[in-house]
Order: C-alpha cells, then sequence, then structure tokens
C-alpha cells in the first residue's frame, strides 16, 4: 500500500533562460512502513521533492497525495495542520528551538496541537536515542549526533505518517552519522514508521528498503 | 524715564531660559544615547557570528572596537547634515526675526561635536562586548547551536504563551534596555504633555491683574509723553469719582468694584531724578508691614515720620542707578494744583513685595502722609470691576463699560479679553515649543520600539520559520508575539504613566510657585495617544515583518543561515 503518491509534479525557479527545473515531471510512489533513500547529485531536485512531499512547497503543476491528503489546494493554516499531524521532519542541521529544552524541543510537535504527549511513548524514544539523560539540557549543550537524535525524537514522537530526512547525517561525523541512521532505522521499524531519506552516500542508501535517484529533476530509477 | 519694556524683562528673566534649554539639551542627549546604545548592543549580539568571522580571519581586539567605532561615526556623519539642516529649518519656522548665520554655524558646531561624543560614548559597551566575541562562535551556523541561559524547569505544555515567556526569560537583558529607553522617553513626554495640559490660558492672562476682576479702568496716560507729575493732572480732574463708581455698580451684572489708590511725584536721590508712584498704605495692609526689611516699616513710624516704604527695592536701585538705605531722605517733587518739594525719611527697604497681582507701586508711604501731602485730591488711580458671570454676561457689561468710558476722554477701559487676545500669541508660541519637544520624544520611544521590534524579528526570522516548519500556524505565531509585545510594552507602560505622572506633578508643583497659571492636570489626551502608539505599533510591524516574510518559501528561510 503506497502512502505516498506524486504524479507529473513540477516545480520551477526563476524566469527564461535562467529558469532551472527543480522537478521536471516527477511520478513516485513510495510504499507504507518502508525505509525509501532518494539519492541524487547535488541541484538534482531531491531536496525539492522531499519538501513537495512535506507540505513546505507548492508545485508548479502535478499532485502530491500524503495518506489520503491531497495537498493541492490546500490552504497555509491547513498545510500547517499537515505538517505537524502527518509528517516527522530531520533537517541536516537538526533546526532544533534553541531557547527549548530537549524535552520541550521533541514535545513541541505534540504542543502546537494540543495534544497530551504520551508518557510511555515518550519514555520508550527517549530511551531509544539514548538522551532520557539529557532532557533538560539546551541544545547548544549537546553535541552534533546529540542534537540529531533529539530532533528524531521530535519527528518521531507526533507518530507521523511519514518520516522525512534530508541528509541527517550531513553534518555529523561519520561514525556519529552510522550511530544516528542506525537508531533512526531501528525507531522506524520499531514504530513501523514510513521513512524517505535522502542522501549523497550510497554506503547509507544501501540501508534502504528501496532507493529512488533523482538526476535534473526526474526519476531515473 | 520710562523703562524700556525688553530692558524690564532682562533685569527679571536672568539666565533661567538658557539654564531650562541647557538641561533640556542634556536630557535629550542622554535619550538618544540610550536608543545609540540600544542599537549598537542588538547589532552587536545578532551579529556576534559575521564578527566573530572576523576575529577569525585575524581582526584583533582592537580593530574590532574600531570597527564599531567607525561604524558609529558613519552613523553620526549621515545623521547630522540632516538634523542640523532641520532643526536650522524648524528654528528659523519658530523665530523667524532672532535668526542669525554666525550663530547656526557655532551651535552646528556644537551640536555635531556632541553629537559624535554622544554616539562614541554610548558605543563603548557594544564595541567592547564586540571584541570580546569568541571565534569559536563564527563555526556555529543554526539557532540551535547558539547558548541559551534559562531559568525554570522543561516544560510539556509549550503555548504560544509559554513560548512568548521563554522568549522574555532569554533575552532580558535586550528586554531591560528597551524597557529602560521606552520609559525614559515616556517619562518625558509624559512630563511635557502635563506641562501642556496643565497650562490654564485664562489664568495665564488673569494673571496681568485680572485675577479677581475682568475690567480696568484707568487714566489714559501717554508713556511716550510722560507729564512731570504722571497721573496728578487727570486725578486732579477727578473722573475716576465716587460718581462713576455708583454708575458702574448700578450696572447689571457687576458683581463688586475695587478701587485702587496712588499718588505720583518727582523723586530726587543720589543724583537720579525719576517719576514714581506711591501706595498709601493703611493701619490694615498688614502684608507689607509683615515684610522682611531693613529699618522700621511699621504703621505707626511711617505714619509718624511721614517717611516711605520701598518694596522690590533692587528692581528700582538697577533701573535707577541708586542705593536705598534707610534713614537717608528722598526729595519728592510733588503737584496737587500747585507744585511743592518735600523731604522724606526712607523709613525702611525690603527686597521682597507684595503679590496682589494688581500692578501696585512699590513704594510705599501711610495714608495719613498721603493726605497730609495732596491733602483732598482724588487719588483713585484704577477701577478694578468683577463681573456677575463673565462667561455669561461679560460681554454685555463689557459694552457697557465702554458706553460709560466713552464719556471720558481721559479715561481707559482695558479687560480680561484684551489680555486674552494679546496673550494668545505668546501662548501659542510656548505651546508650540513644548508641543515640538513632545513630538521629539514620542518619536524617540516609537523609533526605539520599532528598531527593537525589527531588529528582533531579523534575528528570529529563521526560528519563526523552524517552528512554522514543524506545524506552526500563523495564528499560533501572531498570538506569540503578540504576547512577546505586551510582556515588553506593558511594564514599560505601567513605568512611564506612574513615573511620567509623578515627574509631571512635580514639575507643574515646582513651577506653579513661579507660575500660578499652571494647574495640575493629569495629560489624558497625550497619555492615551501614547499608550496607543506604543501598543499598536508593535502588532503592526511584526503583522508586516510576517507578511513579508511569508513571501519568501518556507524551504528557502528554513535553510538560510542568520
Amino acid at each position: 500500500m503506497d502512502i505516498v503518491t506524486v504524479h507529473n509534479l513540477k516545480k520551477y525557479f526563476g524566469r527564461g533562460e535562467n529558469q532551472v527545473k527543480a522537478l521536471d515531471g516527477v511520478d513516485l510512489a513510495i510504499e507504507k512502513g518502508k525505509f525509501t533513500a532518494i539519492i541524487g547529485a547535488s541541484g538534482s531536485g531531491k531536496t525539492t521533492l522531499l519538501n513537495m512531499i512535506g507540505g513546505m512547497d507548492i508545485p508548479d503543476e502535478g499532485e502530491v497525495i500524503v495518506d489520503g491528503v491531497n495537498l493541492r489546494g490546500l490552504k497555509e493554516k491547513e498545510l500547517s495542520v499537515f505538517r505537524r499531524s502527518k509528517v516527522g521532519f530531520i533537517y541536516q542541521n537538526f533546526n532544533l528551538v534553541s531557547t527549548l529544552t530537549v524535552k520541550e524541543n521533541i514535545l513541541f510537535p505534540l504542543s502546537l496541537a494540543g495534544s497530551t504527549p504520551d508518557p510511555v511513548f515518550f519514555e520508550e524514544i527517549v530511551k531509544l536515542l539514548h538522551i532520557e539523560e539529557r532532557l533538560n539540557a539546551f541544545p547548544a549543550e549537546l553535541s552534533g549526533g546529540g542534537q540529531q537524535r533529539v530532533a528524531i525524537a521530535r519527528a518521531l514522537i507526533a507518530k507521523p505518517a511519514i518520516i522525512l530526512a534530508d541528509e541527517p547525517t550531513g553534518n555529523l561525523d561519520s561514525k556519529s552519522g552510522q550511530n544516528v541512521l542506525g537508531l533512526l532505522k531501528l525507531s522506524v521499524e520499531t514504530y513501523r514508521q514510513t521513512l524517505v531519506m535522502i542522501t549523497h552516500n550510497l554506503e547509507l542508501a544501501q540501508m534502504a528498503d528501496c532507493v529512488v535517484r533523482i538526476e535534473d529533476g526526474r526519476v531515473r530509477a | 524715564m520710562n523703562i524700556n519694556g525688553s530692558f524690564e524683562t532682562s533685569l527679571q528673566t536672568g539666565d533661567s531660559a538658557l539654564l531650562v534649554m541647557l538641561l533640556l539639551s542634556f536630557v535629550i542627549a542622554v535619550a538618544c544615547g540610550i536608543v545609540v546604545y540600544s542599537i549598537f548592543y542588538l547589532s552587536v549580539t545578532s551579529n556576534s557570528q559575521r564578527l566573530g568571522q572576523y576575529l577569525c580571519a585575524g581582526t584583533t581586539k582592537r580593530q574590532m572596537k574600531g570597527l564599531i567605532r567607525r561604524e558609529g561615526l558613519l552613523l553620526t556623519a549621515l545623521a547630522l547634515p540632516a538634523s542640523l539642516t532641520l532643526s536650522g529649518l524648524i528654528a528659523y519656522a519658530v523665530t523667524p526675526d532672532g535668526w542669525s548665520w554666525q550663530n547656526f554655524a557655532l551651535l552646528c558646531a556644537i551640536a555635531s561635536v556632541c553629537g559624535a561624543l554622544t554616539v562614541q560614548l554610548s558605543l563603548r559597551k557594544p564595541a567592547a562586548m564586540a571584541a570580546m566575541i569568541s571565534p569559536v562562535e563564527a563555526a556555529h551556523s543554526t539557532a540551535s547551536d547558539r547558548e541559551i541561559k534559562r531559568h525554570g524547569k522543561s516544560s510539556a505544555e509549550l503555548s504560544p504563551r509559554r513560548l512568548a515567556l521563554i522568549s522574555w526569560s532569554v533575552g532580558r537583558r535586550k528586554w531591560l534596555l528597551t524597557t529602560l529607553s521606552l520609559t525614559f522617553s515616556g517619562v518625558l513626554f509624559m512630563t511635557a504633555a502635563t506641562w501642556m495640559s496643565s497650562w490654564d490660558d485664562d489664568a495665564y492672562s488673569r494673571q496681568s491683574g485680572f485675577q479677581d476682576n475682568e475690567y480696568h479702568i484707568s487714566y489714559l496716560y501717554d508713556h511716550s509723553y510722560p507729564r512731570t507729575y504722571g497721573i496728578t493732572e487727570m486725578q486732579i480732574g477727578g473722573h475716576l469719582s465716587p460718581e462713576l463708581e455708583a454708575d458702574i455698580l448700578a450696572l447689571p451684572h457687576v458683581a463688586g468694584l475695587r478701587v485702587e489708590h496712588e499718588a505720583v511725584g518727582n523723586v530726587r536721590y543720589q543724583g537720579a531724578s525719576f517719576l514714581q508712584s506711591f501706595y498709601p498704605l493703611t493701619r490694615e495692609d498688614a502684608e507689607y508691614f509683615e515684610l522682611d526689611a531693613q529699618g522700621d516699616n511699621s504703621y505707626d513710624y511711617l505714619a509718624g515720620h511721614d517717611a516711605i516704604f520701598i518694596t522690590n527695592s533692587a528692581f528700582s536701585e538697577n533701573v535707577n542707578g541708586v542705593n536705598f538705605t534707610p534713614g537717608k531722605a528722598i526729595m519728592l517733587h510733588y503737584f496737587d494744583g500747585e507744585e511743592h518739594t518735600v523731604e522724606l525719611e526712607i523709613a525702611a527697604v525690603s527686597e521682597d513685595m507684595v503679590e496682589n497681582g494688581d500692578d501696585r507701586p512699590t513704594f510705599c508711604m501711610a495714608d495719613t502722609t498721603v493726605r497730609k501731602l495732596w491733602g483732598d485730591m482724588n487719588t483713585a488711580s484704577t477701577f478694578y470691576i468683577t463681573a456677575e458671570d463673565y462667561a455669561e454676561y461679560g460681554n454685555e457689561l463689557e459694552g457697557n463699560l465702554s458706553s460709560l468710558v466713552e464719556q471720558y476722554p481721559d479715561l481707559s477701559l482695558s479687560t480680561l479679553r484684551e489680555q486674552t487676545i494679546e496673550d494668545s500669541g505668546a501662548i501659542r508660541q510656548q505651546k508650540q515649543q513644548i508641543y515640538g519637544i513632545s513630538a521629539l520624544l514620542i518619536i524617540f520611544g516609537i523609533f526605539n520600539l520599532a528598531n527593537t521590534v525589527l531588529s528582533s524579528f531579523a534575528v528570529r526570522r529563521r526560528e519563526f520559520s523552524v517552528l512554522e516548519s514543524l506545524g506552526m500556524e500563523q495564528r499560533q505565531l501572531k498570538s506569540m508575539l503578540r504576547f512577546e509585545s505586551l510582556l515588553q510594552i506593558v511594564p514599560s507602560l505601567l513605568l512611564t504613566l506612574t513615573l511620567g505622572t509623578l515627574c509631571g506633578w512635580t514639575l507643574v508643583w515646582w513651577l506653579h510657585r513661579s507660575a500660578a497659571y499652571l494647574e495640575y492636570s493629569f495629560p489624558a489626551a497625550a497619555a492615551a495617544l501614547y499608550v496607543l502608539c506604543i501598543a499598536v505599533l508593535p502588532v503592526v510591524l511584526n503583522s508586516g515583518c510576517l507578511r513579508a516574510m511569508e513571501r519568501t518559501p518556507l524551504t528557502q528561510r528554513t535553510r538560510c543561515e542568520e
């Protein structure tokens, strides 16, 4: 069963001679509960595709359906609600809120939705990601790997339909990167989450159930 | 000799106006300093990464301080021409007759030096802060890398209000700085507004002898063609008579009439000769006998020795170039139909005077002495007439009095209405100056707040975008910013209103001693306008910033470096 369906997705930046076709008619289906890696060179359009799936950007043409929700025509407020309920984001540069503690950062998506966190699930996640001792610390007090583990916990806490990770190990050394990716894979397997990850690293991509290659704004394989 | 008005004023006012202007300039310089400090403090704290990169590239701490100082000099160089031109135009508009290129050039030089010094002094601390930035900060690229010091435990509930409180708690120094500068300019504004609202135009005009009356009838004495014995010849004519008094009292809506007496003679003393009026003291004029004076100023002594008592002595001494000493004598030439000369002892001299609001003579002698010298001559000099209900019947009574006075060519009628018209120009000019200062102060406050809001938004643009990417709605973001604004504004407004009211009241209380027309009145309209401006401004600016931010795609905003 497909959780993400992308049909004839187009996104262009700029005009005239300077126009860049970031996505030029992408068709893609992502199976539920699977780990999909999107690979491609810089500027191939993979981040743009991820942003379209996550409701962060609006396509020029085509449609994106995530967990039964067609993102086309959703208003800004509806997109916000979609992002916090259906999608968990993990960014290369972590994007943690510096003024919030680790615990607050993890629970933030739930707070925005006005939902009460499940304490058992919270305990499970923080133990799984080895951050139970640092819940009252601030992001600046953690290592890069530590911050990315917090970002993973934040992405998982709302039990979203899909987790989107944009080069989650890009800012980490290889050992930390392997460690973080192992935990990420373990988490999505434990909670049967769908994970879509962008990476340059073919070695990491081999850990995925499915690999999608993007070139010049099109899916090649 | 007739006293020139400007000369008289120059003797009375001294340098107090200049001192007030200097004090005001100092206060404005301090306000400017706080604003400049605030701008550079925010600039340094929000650009620590960029400044850290300079240090990484080999910039020394001294060079870093120099960089900030040069930015200050650039700011001064850009601001000075515009501000000097504008101030010159305003000064010319306010007092065109007082314009002098020489003075303007001098003031430009002084203002430039003071302005540059104020800026350089104000950015000493921010420059030192910039020099203390660790080069390691240059390596930090994300918001989450910045070290945060915040009190309080983690909370599971993160409402927009809670987020605003967290943001407030980590930026308390900035908050304190903005609150301080906003309160400072607000208090100054409230003080100036209180001054204006406490100004009673009617009371201002009434201080020229109209405290308890609205009409004066006196002899039409032309100071351009002085007579040897002043109004004496007209007094001999006796038109300010009991008959006229009775006619006036018979007019409708006359509440009362008071007759003031004076006798005029020519005084010769220490080589000076001057025309002088004398007020006839009765035993009931207790306030004169209670004045602190050299010599004996009791009624019995004055009456017993036919002596004179000089009050407000310094004024006459300055004007005539003499020095009055008790025990010495003056030579008085006077006229009662015939010319006489008499020597009168100076019984007492006082630098104080009785403030009765009228233009009463400062030289006094006992009523018995006046009768001895001028006999039965009618010494009435002015009729002070009070209307029954001035607002209602003032015009009608003025018409009737004018008709009555027209029958006597040597009498003149002056009214509170004429005085009010005459004063209106001076009042307008003074109020324009206070309005100008108030506008300047409120612009200060607004500029400072706008700077805080805009710079704060610019620094946190990426943070807001991250919040949005995590699912925070615009509504929640606006609510958070609104609450942050409230946390910023409410304490400042409370402080401004409290301290501003206190300062305004104190100023009016202090000025009231020399300016009775100032009666404390809370400047409700100005305060409401100030509260409205300060409360609405952050909301408008934040909304505008949010709208502008939304024009950039969310993906771009979350990627971009600060």
